[in-house]
């Protein structure tokens, strides 16, 4: 989802250039118009975007000298915006040289599609050959070699179809009616066992046959995607992978994690940093671009002739109602149009919000998405989890 | 075939519970729809024996479905609880007339005493007034500052200890997804809590239906033929709450635990150190708690009564400095030199 679903909208975004506005800078004419940061010039526009990306950088000291990066290139335009920056700014010529060693690693998530993109893919791979860093191509279906994780997110998805916040409510041994779900788990479990020989693309079909809705779906690829890259990252001795996540897709997964009760992890969703989430099983998943708009981005991208390649994904050609993702992405958009200034709301809003157990520490994490947990409830007040209990419990 | 009930296994099944799914009957509906309720009221401690308590009436459904709720549970559970209806009477001719008369009936029904107060005595100015004089585009910023004041005004006048609120898992959760929008973390911060009023001179608010859906809601008072008044508002609500209204609905229609999830979300956050929160101050004008010098409503009223009604729609702190002006510009004029130094 993180780059995936954007590539939808990219390309109907074109700079826009209008004649007779000064640029915010430099005050030469014939400008760019940049959502609600002013008009630059061509060059001012330039300065202004790799600064923000050193900026947050600088502002977040996770990288040092020397250390490997994998950049999670998808074809699409955030990440291959983040490719170019950082092309430019290890070029021996830059002022100030990138310190870091770039690699590539490209999720090949065909064989969620039924299409067969062969093409494209081939497309990404010459990219990624002719910037001459190291590059790593990892089928999705990897994670099925990973752990059976896989297979028992989907099960659980099956029987509650609800993400993390129900999943562990349903793990609440107390509660009769939740003995039942736990006992189908099992059962699977045991299946599962006996059939070691099935491949690892037969696990993650049998994985996404076994999710009924697409919001599930879209949640759980997003989950793999980043458990994947983490994880791979770190068996080829990568340091920290980028991910590139623009504040609008930020504000978008930020008002889905609200809607799928997922608040608690915001920060670790969001953030620049994705925290302790993956400690332990792989590297950090890095947000440098999470201060750029998406608008910036095409801009960038159209100015400096940046190639990208469209792959379908989850969300491609369903409906704006047929999940929680798509709905909030439309509604985000929608809002940004009228009213351009609310991306950077949500997004900043976000920022100065944590959650009440936020990171591992001694609770744990969820097992499903090492994320922290949140259904700890207290005896001591009313809250929606306790609630849902009741509610499950006399029903 | 008939469905039978999911709870009793006996009697035939009436409806689809909105929250859980599960087909109940009505006796079990009832008796689930009430006992979360009791469950809310207990756990959140939202009561303590012998106090009084006003219930927030409109003679809409939710305030209709908690009187009526409450009132059971009192005496049930022997809450040992003083109840009243207090109603608030904007002045929306065709709204308000109506449904004021719902709140009468029911307070017979109820048997509960009601006291009725007026914008018109509170502020002078009925809502019909100042939609004349502002437009629709605005309205539901008066009317909902006035009202919040007037409850609490009321409140005070009735002598009571606590302030119950028919605001149910719907209307928080769009409050929630409203200030996530408009970047008002305090108010976020707020609207998760179940009891509100921080400043001990402030009556406390509760939120019985904090977890109980619109959807069970309208069925309960469907099914027990509750007396209320069903039409909206007729002065609608501004474009941005309307967006964020559409979407909650939608997003109920994909998954219907969206409501309760996202409170939980907001429940599960809280703010950063080191955020600046705005820091509660009484209104010099009225003493009303406020974030600002003049609270909301004074800051209405000021444009209202000034002829500049757009006054205190956008950002307060603007408007604060504007009224400083406007109050130096009068000093000057009238001569006070002493005042502007005061002023300044
Ligand atoms: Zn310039
Ligand atoms: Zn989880
Ligand atoms: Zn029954
Ligand atoms: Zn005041």
């Amino acid at each position: 989802m993180c780059q995936v679903n954007g590539e939808t909208f990219s390309p109907k975004l074109e700079p826009q250039i209008i004649h007779g506005k000064a640029c915010v800078k430099c005050e030469k004419d014939s400008v760019i118009v940049v959502g609600t940061n002013g008009t630059f010039c061509k060059d001012c526009f330039e300065v202004y975007f790799s600064h923000k990306f050193r900026a947050s950088m600088g502002r977040n000291p996770l990288v040092r000298h020397h250390d490997k990066v994998a950049l999670a290139y998808s074809g699409g335009n955030n990440s291959s915006a983040l490719l170019n920056l950082i092309k430019k700014g290890l070029d021996p010529a830059t002022v100030k040289k990138l310190k870091f060693t770039p690699g590539l690693i490209f999720v090949d998530e065909r064989i969620l599609y039924p299409s067969d993109d062969y093409e494209k893919v081939k497309e990404i791979e010459e990219i990624m050959r002719n910037t001459g860093f190291p590059y790593h191509i990892v089928k999705l279906e990897e994670v099925g070699a990973m752990c059976i994780y896989t297979l028992y997110i989907g099960i659980v998805y099956l029987i509650v179809n609800h993400i993390c916040f129900n999943v562990n409510v349903m793990f609440k041994k107390e509660i009769p009616f939740l003995n039942h779900v736990i006992f189908i788990i099992d059962q699977v479990f045991s299946t599962e066992d006996t059939d070691e020989k099935m491949t690892n693309a037969e696990k993650l079909e049998k994985l996404f046959n076994s999710i009924t809705t697409l919001t599930s779906k879209q949640e759980t690829l997003y989950r793999l995607r980043c458990y994947l890259l983490s994880r791979k990252a770190k068996e080829l001795g990568y340091d920290h992978v980028f991910m590139g996540e623009t504040s609008t897709r930020l504000a978008i997964n930020i008002l889905s994690n609200f809607s799928l009760g997922r608040g608690v992890h915001l920060p670790q969703d969001t953030g620049f940093s994705d925290g302790l989430r993956f400690e332990g099983v792989g590297v950090k998943l890095l947000r440098p671009m999470r201060e750029m708009s998406m608008k910036e981005i095409a801009v960038y991208n159209a100015l400096n002739k940046v190639p990208t390649v469209f792959l379908p994904n989850l969300a491609t050609s369903q409906s704006v109602t047929s999940s929680v993702q798509n709905l909030t992405e439309n509604f985000i958009l929608g809002l940004v149009a009228g009213f351009p200034s609310t991306e950077m709301t949500v997004f900043r809003t976000s920022n100065k919000l944590h959650g009440k157990n936020d990171e591992k520490k001694s609770r744990g994490c969820c097992r499903l998405c090492f994320g922290a947990i949140d259904t700890e409830c207290g005896t001591a007040q009313a809250t929606a989890l306790r609630h849902t209990l009741f509610s499950e419990a006399i029903n | 075939m008939p469905i039978i009930c999911h709870v009793c296994n006996d009697k035939k099944a009436l409806l689809k519970r909105p929250k859980t799914g599960h087909a109940l009957c009505k006796e079990c509906f009832y008796w689930a729809f009430e006992s979360e309720i009791h469950h809310t009221i207990v756990t959140g401690k939202l009561f303590k024996e012998g106090e009084i308590v006003a219930i927030g009436a409109s003679g809409g459904k939710d305030s209709t479905v908690l009187a009526h709720t409450l009132k059971v549970l009192n005496e049930r559970y022997n809450y040992g609880l003083d109840l009243r209806l207090l109603s608030i009477d904007e002045g929306i001719t065709g709204y308000r007339d109506d449904s004021l008369e719902t709140v009468k009936r029911n307070q017979q029904e109820y048997d509960l005493p009601l006291t009725v107060l007026s914008y018109e005595t509170l502020y002078g100015w009925t809502m019909d007034a100042i939609v004349k004089k502002i437009g629709k585009k605005n309205n539901c910023t008066f009317c909902g500052v006035f009202r919040r004041q007037a409850l609490d005004r009321g409140a005070m006048m009735l002598g009571v200890n606590k302030i119950a609120t028919g605001h149910n898992a719907d209307d928080i959760a769009e409050t929630i997804l409203m200030n996530i929008l408009r970047g008002d973390i305090a108010r976020l911060k707020r609207c998760t809590a179940i009891i509100t009023g921080d400043d001990p001179s402030g009556i406390p608010r509760v939120k019985p239906f904090k977890y109980t859906y619109e959807k069970e809601i309208v069925a309960y008072a469907y099914f027990k033929k509750l007396d209320y008044f069903s039409t909206e508002c007729i002065y609608s609500p501004d474009a941005y709450r309307g967006h964020a209204r559409a979407y909650l609905k939608d997003l109920e229609s994909i998954r219907p635990s969206t409501i309760i999830d996202i409170i939980h979300s907001g429940e599960m956050l809280s703010v950063c150190q080191g955020v600046k929160l705005p820091s509660q101050l009484k209104c010099v004008r009225c003493g009303y708690i406020s974030s600002n010098e003049l609270c909301k409503a004074c800051i209405l009223l000021e444009g209202l009564n000034k002829g500049k009604p757009k006054l205190g729609i956008g950002k307060t702190s603007k408007v604060t400095q504007q009224l400083k002006l406007s109050k130096s510009e009068e000093a000057s004029c009238s001569g006070g030199c002493n005042k502007i130094k005061n002023d300044l």
